[in-house]
């Protein structure tokens, strides 16, 4: 079952092209990869490695900065550029895994409550709606509790408190899919419930989703980074963005460049997905398709 | 005494693979009291048209007219804001789908009063008795319990008349209605063309009604114009059109019908398909599914020729009166022939 | 059972679909009866044509037809088999009667290829290879009027009368006996609509389909059409072949049917049969004859029973007062 064809695709990349915003983001978000595939040959120093002689040394172009310490260095003398660069791996792992698990698991129920309907709806959308009830961090913060603190326990707790979004989603499209002429053919030919879910109304429930999961990896990012501000996420010496911040907030008026370039590293991968999510909106949308 | 006057109208719309001509050179002179049919399958432009008059088209529409007036007025000088007080006030147009052109949201009776507030404003007491005497006008039964009701509440038929009562609000002299009836059933379509037909009448209004069934046309047009691919390609008064079709599109339309066709297990067909963006043939655009096509025709396309009120756009029908291509009304049907 | 010699392969007897509809949080639900008792029957190469309006039932005739779902009541014999009432109907009965819809833009899935669409039926129901597949399907385009390298395009590249062509080759890909055609030419434009039914008529002659065509469109059924089936509010209004009821309705709802279509003739303004007001509402089914408060006949008897097909001459019509 093919989901996409290359004519397709080119109409889409066509219409994403005429976003600048979104070109922007792209390119950003290329260079995030480009460090997390690469990280290893770009980065100058161990992210671990601790430099005695070299505590809470400032950016290079300030005075007071050494070479080959770019962009400075923390507390305890690790070098900031190289834990940020590997920091992109843990943000991207982060996100990734949990739009995986957000994704197929929302995708299923809500496949399973738009097309049986009736009490196993009900059933799965009054759950969704217990999840959705709870601002979204505290119930994060509260499984993660509950689980033990850690990467991986965050990144299940994230993911469960995004489930909803997915399965409303999905539910909707299919309800409204559901009882078009070809898949009512479909059924005439045979199709049972699974063929009918899989196979013909799930491909065309694609692009809401497609959107969704693009706007919700920005959201991981930024939950897992609140946990781990929090310290209830990623644990020290992890070079996690949000770690990093945590580690650094006693040093905000002392040695500003430990706080700033995580942060700003949170804020610029963050808008960039976010830039190329809105594109592919307008880009997928067939209302704003030109005839 | 001249309603409507549209003298060369072009509507292009920009394209990822280009402009697209949906409407070319376009012609029409309304009288008052008069009925016009615009007759037209899909790609005709005959949609296109009326929304460019009515000033309803998106930016992306790029109109070239060298006259466009209503009652004598300009509309091609006017302001935006005065081109809108004429919508809906001076002229009307009514949808093909009434379910979808009346908002979900609010009551039938908001909606015409939103009419009469802003063409004729009144008191709150003088608007609602507006709207139930044309709610009454339209042959809607129990005015008082249907100004509360909202579009769900009611059927096909009946939300038409709703549409119909929001364009009469402010008695315009011009009515444009598009496909009216095309998606209600065949008892309500009489129903609501007869009510048209007697509101036209009464007030003496002109009636551009565009439509593709060809039976509508022949009861209740005095006009027919032909379009096909944007382009107009016969005028001619109704009996006319019928009884002597000039142009081989109308003929192989009419032949078409299965009504008209002559008995036996096959239809005569058209083979071709109307052409699109990408295959406009050079000359004559039906020239490609034309039985009477010559080199000629591809070559140069056919000016728009006319006597009286009579025109045509074909190399071979000549004279005044004009003799159509296909003399003989009974020509050979075509079998099965495919794409 | 056969008849004049060719096998009657659609047989419905007194077929009947209630559904029931919630009114409300304490109300009963109420019952909609949207089919009340349809009869017929179908033989090869035989065009059946179903008439009526919104409301009238046929859509819901289309799904008990098609085995989408079954009837409440009442029997439906596909081709010497009889529908069992409450079980999934099997795969040899489900080959028998297939289905070409009215919109060419909805009825086939935009995300799959048309050979994925063709393949489908064959999937499910077969165990051909995957090279006899691709002969099958080859050769049901080029039946169709279409080229075989088609296959691997997607529906959005067709015009509407090649989408209802491809719809047609779906349908036909199991040879079914049974095609229920639910306005198939009503979306298309006029050009195509002649070119659609000639390809609907060869592929009737040629494989000896039997067609039940819904449609509201006169001219169009009494071409194709040799037996015709009115219908309102869920009932046979009146049922004759084709000649008879053309020439000589009897009902007064075929006669208002009738007269209300449009005729492509100048200057036949005909006494036209004014049908005033609306069909009823199936929660609220006036007494009697469903069709008595708009007929213009109508007396006191109308309202106290329901009349049922009788035959009057040429034709069956359920109307006391003929």
């Amino acid at each position: 079952m093919k989901l996409f064809d290359s004519a397709a695709l080119a109409v889409t990349w066509g219409y994403f092209r005429e976003s600048r915003g979104g070109l922007v983001g792209l390119a950003f978000l290329g260079l995030v990869l480009f460090a997390v595939v690469f990280a290893d040959v770009i980065a100058p120093f161990d992210p671990a490695l601790q430099h005695r002689d070299a505590l809470l040394l400032p950016p290079i172009w300030n005075d007071d900065g050494r070479w080959p310490y770019f962009l400075g260095t923390d507390a305890v003398g690790r070098d900031l550029l190289s834990r940020l660069i590997f920091g992109a791996r843990y943000s991207i792992f982060i996100g990734m895994v949990v739009v995986s698990i957000a994704v197929v698991a929302g995708t299923i129920l809500g496949l399973l409550a738009g097309y049986f309907g009736g009490w196993f709806d009900t059933a799965i959308m009054r759950l969704m709606d217990v999840i959705l009830a709870f601002p979204s961090l505290l119930l994060a913060l509260g499984l993660v509790a509950v689980l033990g603190p850690g990467l991986l326990n965050a990144m299940y707790a994230i993911a469960l408190v995004m489930l909803p979004h997915f399965v409303r989603l999905t539910r909707a499209s299919v309800m409204g899919e559901k009882n078009r002429d070809y898949v009512v053919a479909s059924r005439v030919a045979g199709a049972g419930s699974a063929r009918l879910m899989f196979s013909a109304i799930l491909p065309n429930c694609m692009a809401p989703l497609i959107v969704q999961a693009t706007l919700s990896f920005s959201n991981a990012i930024l939950d897992a980074a609140a946990l781990g501000f929090l310290g209830m996420g990623a644990q020290p010496p992890l070079p996690e963005w949000g770690a990093m911040l945590a580690e650094a907030r006693e040093f905000i008026s002392r040695a500003w460049w430990v706080v700033t370039f995580p942060g700003l590293a949170i804020l610029l991968t963050v808008l960039s997905i976010n830039l190329v999510g809105d594109a592919l909106r307008d880009a997928l949308d067939p209302r704003m398709r030109r005839s | 005494m001249s309603l409507l006057e549209v003298r060369q109208l072009s509507v292009s719309f920009r394209t990822q693979g280009g402009w697209f001509r949906a409407v070319e050179a376009v012609n029409l002179h309304l009288a008052r009291g008069e009925v016009l049919a615009i007759v037209g399958e899909s790609g005709s432009g005959k949609s296109v048209a009326m929304l460019a008059v009515m000033g309803l088209l998106p930016a992306t529409a790029r109109i070239e007219c060298e006259r466009l007036a209503l009652d004598g007025q300009d509309l091609l000088t006017l302001t935006p804001k005065a081109r809108r007080r004429l919508n809906g006030g001076t002229m009307a147009m009514i949808f093909q789908e009434p379910m979808s052109s009346l908002n979900p949201c609010f009551t039938i009776g908001y909606q015409i009063d939103e009419a009469v507030r802003t063409h004729l404003g009144g008191s709150r007491r003088e608007r609602r008795e507006r709207v139930l005497h044309l709610l009454e006008l339209v042959g809607i039964p129990d005015p008082p319990r249907r100004f509360a009701a909202y579009p769900h509440q009611m059927s096909g038929g009946m939300s038409q008349r709703a549409m119909i009562a929001m364009a009469l609000a402010a008695d315009p002299q011009l009515l444009i209605a598009d496909e009216p009836t095309t998606a209600l059933d065949v008892t309500v379509q009489a129903q609501i063309l007869e009510l048209l037909l007697r509101l036209q009448q009464e007030r003496d209004m002109g009636l551009i009604l565009i439509t593709h069934d060809m039976g509508v046309v022949a009861e209740t047009a005095q006009h027919v114009v032909v379009q096909y691919a944007g382009q107009q390609v016969e005028r001619q008064a109704v009996r006319g059109l019928f009884e002597t079709p000039l142009h081989p599109y109308t003929q192989a339309l009419l032949d078409a019908l299965p009504e008209r066709a002559p008995p036996g297990d096959f239809l005569p067909t058209i083979p071709g398909i109307v052409p699109g963006l990408h295959d406009r043939p050079q000359g004559c655009l039906f020239a490609p599914r034309c039985s009477r096509a010559e080199a000629l025709c591809q070559d140069r396309e056919p000016p728009w020729q006319s006597a009286g009120s009579v025109g045509w756009r074909c190399h071979f029908v000549q004279g005044d009166p004009p003799t159509p291509v296909f003399p003989s009304r009974a020509h050979p049907p075509q079998g099965g022939e495919h794409d | 059972m056969t008849e004049d010699g060719a096998a009657v392969v659609l047989q419905a007897v007194n077929l009947q679909r209630h559904y029931q509809v919630r009114q409300g949080f304490m109300q009963p639900p109420a019952t909609v009866r949207a089919l009340n008792g349809v009869s017929f029957s179908l033989a090869a190469g035989e065009t059946l044509a179903v008439v009526g309006e919104s409301g009238c039932g046929k859509s819901t005739l289309a799904r008990q037809l098609t085995l989408i779902e079954t009837p409440t009541a009442g029997e439906l014999w596909l081709d010497g088999h009889r529908v069992e009432p409450k079980r999934r109907p099997d795969a040899a009965l489900r080959r028998s009667v297939q289905i070409v819809f009215q919109d060419p833009y909805g009825s086939l899935n935009p995300r799959k290829t048309i050979r994925q669409m063709l393949e489908e039926p064959l999937l499910l129901n077969t165990r051909q290879g995957r090279d006899e597949r691709r002969t099958a399907i080859a050769a049901m385009l080029e039946r169709v009027g279409l080229r075989p390298e088609h296959a691997g395009r997607y529906p959005h590249m067709f015009s509407g009368g090649q989408r209802q062509r491809i719809a047609i080759a779906r349908a036909l890909m199991l040879r079914p006996k049974v095609v229920v055609l639910d306005e198939p030419v009503s979306a298309l434009d006029l050009s195509v609509r002649a070119q659609i039914l000639n390809l609907l008529t060869e592929l009737q002659q040629e494989l000896g389909l039997a067609y039940v065509f819904i449609s509201h469109d006169l001219s169009v059924v009494r071409r194709i059409a040799d037996r015709v089936l009115v219908m309102y509010f869920g009932r046979p209004v009146e049922y004759a072949d084709s000649e008879a009821i053309f020439t000589r309705p009897l009902h007064p709802y075929t006669e208002a049917l009738f007269s209300a279509t449009p005729v492509a003739e100048v200057g036949q303004k005909r006494e036209r049969i004014h049908l005033q007001g609306e069909p009823p509402s199936p929660l609220n089914p006036p007494p009697g004859c469903p069709f008595q408060p708009r007929c213009a006949f109508a007396g006191a008897r109308c309202t106290q029973s329901v009349p049922e097909l009788h035959q009057a001459g040429a034709v069956q019509v359920a109307c006391i007062l003929r």
